[in-house]
């Protein structure tokens, strides 16, 4: 009955947000003229993109308080949307253009921070700044400058740039020269930060580490090979498989993230705080449970309340109402027939009798008094006494327990007992009584035909009702050889 | 006979001394709570009390504690208990080890007039009366191998009303047969059930309490 957490809710959303964008972004590097081999291009950005929103999901749930997901996942979105760059469509081009050096600043915040998720030095804080200033903001500014139309080197290049303010190709070139001659000396400096980093961690802190480790090493390793062998002699037959290799290597970068983070012991405040969330959530699943099985107690009382109203107006004053006329009638006659008087008031007085009973019948059923004069052992023998089939107790409780749980206690066996007589057809029960680990163990068995309906209106008031003291109620209908219903009830005072 | 009655409800107790007083008893003192009670029947030393179970100050179950104390205080008193339901679990409390002089009868009884004074008498004199309610529902519990289904349905009447409290003359009489009839019936069934028959009807009571509760 639990329902889902707003967390796992918003999970979902990006997910299939996620899955519409890869395919979308699929299709768009397919088609695309700019690629090489634009299958293979696409199915690598396809994989990239999914493995980084996947896992990041992942570690989301799994680390709802960690950053590390959601930067997982803004890697992978970004990834696609930078990808656009290659599309036919004019202003999804200029998009991706804009955006083209995003994925590379989150996944530089996210080097940083991992596994944590926090910055952990002013140094650190400095280097994240500079990614989403660098990557970010000033990487996006040529889009405003750019005209492909205007420009030479690019071929396959879409048409217009509706983004486009104001065409000057040489700013665009100022900008980015200007960007890759200060950022090269900063990712230089980001990198012996790392690695130093890397060598004063302690044997817990490169556990989780090694992984990203060896995938980031071996991505940038291949990377560089890739780069290297372009930039040798022979320029522009830049070799194509280690390229492509690199990027297979890259899909495997988000799982060595995973990887680490899982291996992360946790802080003892974010246990805390992740207990929280999931505490949070069973709170909720629990609340919905209590409103509506409070929902359904005032219902069981307002019918209770009618049904007693009918019985009493239909029964005991039915009969108090004819008596009276009888007594009239009788008091007529006393005089010329004493006889049939006499016989009258006899009969008034037999229906008196069975006013009477009738009351006293329907005041049991209301609360039986044995209950509260004598307690559940008491009343439960009250029961299998009345009980049209033979009912075998074995009970071990002594003296007096909490009133609530003697009350529940009593209507689970009286209901279940009802049950037996009303449809299990059964030859004999057996009602087991004891105290367990602070709690009340009720059972009540029997050798009928089974097929109990939990969701009855009389299984249901009782499963409420042991609900509202912190207890279960359980009902096997299917066993073969009779019906089991049993009630674990919590021996707090205080209920 | 000497008689106090308890029971807080004045007006079921003023018709309670009315019905005693009519049959010949002398209502020597009333009470409304168990101490107003307990304090009286010291003082009257009465041979019977009639009590009602509940009572101030609890309205639970005072008049059950008051005839078990009166009977071990005042072993020539009486003590016949009026209730307004009637459970086997508080005559089996009641009369636990003696039926002797005890009574447990609902309420509604004290309008059967005859059978009430009838009642009274047996009680004050040193037998019992048990309801015909807790009897019936003692007798038609269900169980396993069941013995009563051995007994003939005349006899299943006898051992009720043996149950009640009742006398063989008594039975005799309230079944229209001899006495002597009445004692063939009661041999046979003891001897059907297995019990050692008693000459003394609270006894008699007490055994047929206890097999039937077994």
């Amino acid at each position: 009955m639990s329902s889902m957490t707003p967390l796992r809710r918003a999970l979902v959303a990006l997910g299939i947000a996620g899955v519409l964008l890869g395919i979308a972004t699929f299709v768009m590097v397919a088609k695309g003229e700019a690629a090489t081999v634009p299958l293979l291009e696409a199915t690598l950005t396809l994989l990239i993109g999914w493995s980084f929103i996947g896992t990041g999901l992942f570690a989301w749930e799994r680390r709802p308080t960690n950053l590390i997901g959601p930067l997982m996942v803004g890697v992978g979105f970004a990834w696609f949307l930078s990808e656009f760059k290659v599309s036919e469509i004019p202003l999804a081009a200029s998009i991706g253009f804009a955006v083209n050096s995003l994925p590379v600043a989150i996944l530089i915040h996210l080097l940083i921070v991992f596994p944590s998720g926090r910055a952990r030095s002013q140094l650190d804080r400095f280097f994240i700044g500079y990614a989403y200033v660098a990557g970010g903001l000033v990487a996006a500014i040529p889009t405003f400058f750019y005209n492909p139309g205007g420009d030479p080197d690019c071929s396959g290049c879409v048409a217009s740039n509706p983004l486009l303010i104001h065409d000057n190709l040489d700013l665009v070139h100022g900008i980015f020269n200007t960007l890759s001659a200060v950022s090269i000396p900063v990712l230089i400096a980001l990198i012996v930060h790392l690695v130093r980093r890397a060598r004063s961690a302690t044997q817990e802190e490169r556990r989780s580490q090694e992984p990203v480790w060896w995938a980031g090493g071996a991505t940038i390793f291949l990377f560089a090979a890739a780069l290297l062998t372009n930039l040798g002699p022979e320029s522009g037959t830049y070799d194509d498989v280690l390229w492509y290799t690199a990027n297979f290597v890259i899909a495997a970068v988000p799982f060595a993230f995973l990887l680490g983070l899982l291996r992360t012991r946790l802080s003892q405040a974010e246990v805390v705080a992740e207990e929280n969330v999931r505490l949070d959530a069973e709170l909720q699943a629990r609340l919905d449970d209590l409103r509506e099985s409070r929902a359904r107690i005032v219902q069981a009382g307002d019918a209770a309340r009618r049904k007693l109203e009918r019985d009493l107006h239909d029964g005991a004053q039915q009969r108090l109402v004819g008596l009276a006329l009888d007594l009239r009638l009788a008091r007529e006659k006393l005089n010329e027939d004493p006889e049939t008087a006499a016989a009258m008031l006899d009969e008034a007085s037999a229906e008196l009798a069975r006013a009477t009973e009738e009351l006293r019948e329907l005041a049991r059923g209301i609360h039986p008094a044995v209950l509260s004069d004598r307690g559940l052992d008491a009343a439960v023998q009250m029961l299998a006494q009345r009980a049209p089939v033979p009912v075998r107790i074995d009970s071990s409780i002594d003296g007096r327990l909490p009133e609530p749980v003697e009350a529940a206690a009593y209507f689970v066996v009286s209901e279940a007992l009802t049950n037996v007589v009303k449809h299990a057809r059964a030859d004999h029960a057996e009602v087991g009584i004891r105290r367990e680990n602070g709690r009340l163990l009720v059972e009540v068995r029997d050798d009928g035909a089974g097929g109990a309906d939990p969701s009855g209106s009389g299984l249901r008031g009782l499963a409420d009702r042991v609900a509202a003291l912190d207890g279960r109620l359980q009902v096997n209908g299917q066993r073969t050889g009779g019906t089991l219903v049993q009630a674990e009830i919590p021996l707090r005072e205080s209920a | 006979m000497r008689v106090i009655v308890a029971e807080d409800s004045v007006l079921l107790r003023e018709g309670v001394v009315r019905l005693l007083q009519e049959a010949g008893h002398e209502v020597v003192a009333q009470a409304g709570d168990s101490e107003e009670l307990m304090r009286k029947v010291r003082a009257h030393k009465p041979d019977l009390a009639v009590v009602d179970v509940r009572m101030p100050p609890t309205q639970t179950d005072e008049g059950l504690r008051a005839a078990k104390e009166i009977r071990s205080e005042l072993p020539d008193c009486g003590v016949l208990v009026l209730s307004g339901y009637v459970e086997p679990t508080y005559a089996r409390e009641l009369l636990a080890d003696n039926a002797e002089g005890l009574g447990y009868l609902l309420k509604d009884r004290v309008s059967d007039v005859e059978d009430f004074a009838n009642a009274v008498a047996r009680v004050g004199d040193g037998g019992s009366a048990l309801d015909p309610e807790v009897v019936s529902q003692l007798m038609g519990r269900s169980r396993e191998d069941d013995p009563l289904e051995e007994l003939t349905p005349r006899e299943r009447e006898v051992l009720a009303l043996m149950a009640e409290g009742r006398s063989n003359a008594a039975i005799a009489e309230q079944l229209v047969v001899t006495e002597r009839a009445v004692e063939k019936h009661v041999t046979s069934i003891f001897g059907k059930l297995g019990l050692s028959a008693s000459s003394e009807d609270h006894r008699r009571v007490l055994a047929v309490l206890r097999f039937l509760e077994a």
